[in-house]
């Protein structure tokens, strides 16, 4: 413990310290890294070249970094609003010890690579919303989900929780009636602040891209 | 009549002298305001906080970041997860762990031995080793440079840097070493044009950066 104390404090002081941090960093990296950046559609660059002074991207601090399922096993991060298009885009991610924990609990198997998850939102007076689009990275430990959803009604919402349905679990084109996790992605008493978005404006004007329609889920079945 | 109270151990090492700090949270201290949880150097803490939609918000310091890590979990997975980790958003490195004390021992002691692993392979193996003359020249160096873009980003995204430019432009910071030795560093906006040097000619310098919190270009 010494030995690490000592090393600890003189590697946070020392450029070479600086250095050496950064190397163990991209090595060590699982971090969320390009997924989470704002995900730009060709409707939302449209809408804000047209009206500049007007857009805004919204956020809720406290969900902001990281929040879990009641049981730990997923998480969502980067949860946007943007008010002009009545849309939600945020990233769940799990951990790949989520899949065999899932894995012996259906006994079925679940390869990393494989979709075994679809996904949708639901408020408090029972709207289900489940169109979306998606982008799905894998890197170290964990499997991320940048989704999308457009034309989210917020007006006189209490709650709205992103729900996650095993895609074996599906009937046709119904979804399941358990979820194998519940998220929370926005809370009417939680304050929605502005997001600084200029940083993330859309390269060359154009929209994002690798982004699936929600049916592309559906056919890997 | 016997309560069941619930309880959990917390722990997390502090990015200042290394120590593993750990301690037992109950639920009823839990529900007051906020608990922190202090390392005995003074330098580090952990937060806990009950939230409105009655989760546990937990703030946590990083070993690499120079900014704590904030994470929302269940009551659920906070009391009654045998181990539960949370990790480091960038580098993914476990920097807080809650569950049984055992389990959460166990695990301190896993991430201290992989910690000190990590600086051994990057050749960090004793004092000496971080103050070497062949280290690399930052002007050159892309490790180095990404450091510092990220600390400005980080600035920036607080509103912690201020320059010339008025509330209808958009500044857009940078930076450049500078000539003739590319010792020190010269942040500068490319909107305005204010700028600032900032020494980083020793270890102290160095760390002075890192824990700024706020920037003048003028």
């Amino acid at each position: 413990m010494k030995k690490l104390g000592s090393i600890l404090s003189w590697g946070m002081t020392a450029l070479a310290g600086v250095i050496v941090l950064l190397l163990i960093i991209l090595f060590a990296c699982d971090g969320d890294g390009d997924i989470s950046r704002l995900v730009w559609s060709e409707e939302m660059i449209e809408e804000y070249q047209k009206y500049p002074e007007e857009f805004r991207v919204e956020y809720i601090k406290v969900y902001d970094e990281r929040t879990f399922t009641e049981d730990g096993y997923f998480s969502v991060s980067k949860s946007r609003y943007i008010p002009n298009l009545g849309q939600w885009q945020f990233t769940v991610r799990y951990n790949h010890s989520t899949l065999e924990y899932l894995s012996e609990e259906r006994d079925e198997e679940m390869p990393i690579e494989d979709d075994h998850f679809i996904f949708a939102l639901v408020d408090n007076e029972g709207t289900v919303y489940r169109d979306f689009t998606y982008k799905r990275v894998t890197e170290g430990r964990y499997t991320y989900y940048r989704l999308v959803f457009d034309n989210v009604n917020m007006r006189k919402i209490g709650d709205i929780q992103i729900m996650i349905y095993c895609l074996d679990d599906m009937k046709g084109d119904e979804l399941p009636e358990i979820a194998v996790g519940k998220l929370p992605l926005y809370y009417s008493e939680l304050e929605r602040e502005d997001y600084k978005f200029e940083k993330e404006l859309p390269e060359e004007d154009k929209p994002t891209e690798g982004f699936l329609p929600d049916e592309e889920l559906l056919k890997g079945r | 009549m016997i309560l069941d109270s619930k309880e959990t151990t917390v722990a997390y090492r502090c990015p200042h002298c290394g120590a593993g700090v750990m301690s037992v949270v109950g639920i009823f201290s839990l529900t007051g305001d906020m608990i922190k949880l202090k390392c005995s150097c003074g330098k580090s803490e952990l937060m806990l906080q009950y939230t409105k939609d009655k989760s546990v918000r937990i703030t946590a310091p990083c070993i690499i970041c120079p900014k704590p890590h904030s994470y929302t979990v269940s009551t659920g997975v906070f009391f009654s997860k045998e181990l539960f980790r949370l990790g480091c958003t960038y580098t993914g490195l476990d920097i807080c762990f809650i569950g049984t004390k055992d389990k959460v021992l166990e695990a301190l002691k896993e991430n201290e031995s992989m910690l000190l692993g990590m600086f051994e392979e990057a050749g960090v193996t004793s004092l000496d080793g971080l103050h070497k003359d062949d280290v690399l020249d930052g002007a050159d160096d892309p490790f180095v440079d990404d450091v510092i873009r990220f600390m400005l980003i980080e600035l920036q995204d607080e509103g912690n840097i201020r320059c010339k430019c008025g509330a209808d432009e958009l500044p857009k910071y940078n930076f450049e070493f500078v000539a003739p030795d590319y010792e020190d560093i010269r942040v500068f906006c490319e909107t305005c044009g204010a700028s600032v040097t900032i020494p980083m000619t020793s270890a102290i310098n160095a760390e002075a950066f890192l824990n700024v919190d706020e920037l003048y270009l003028k």
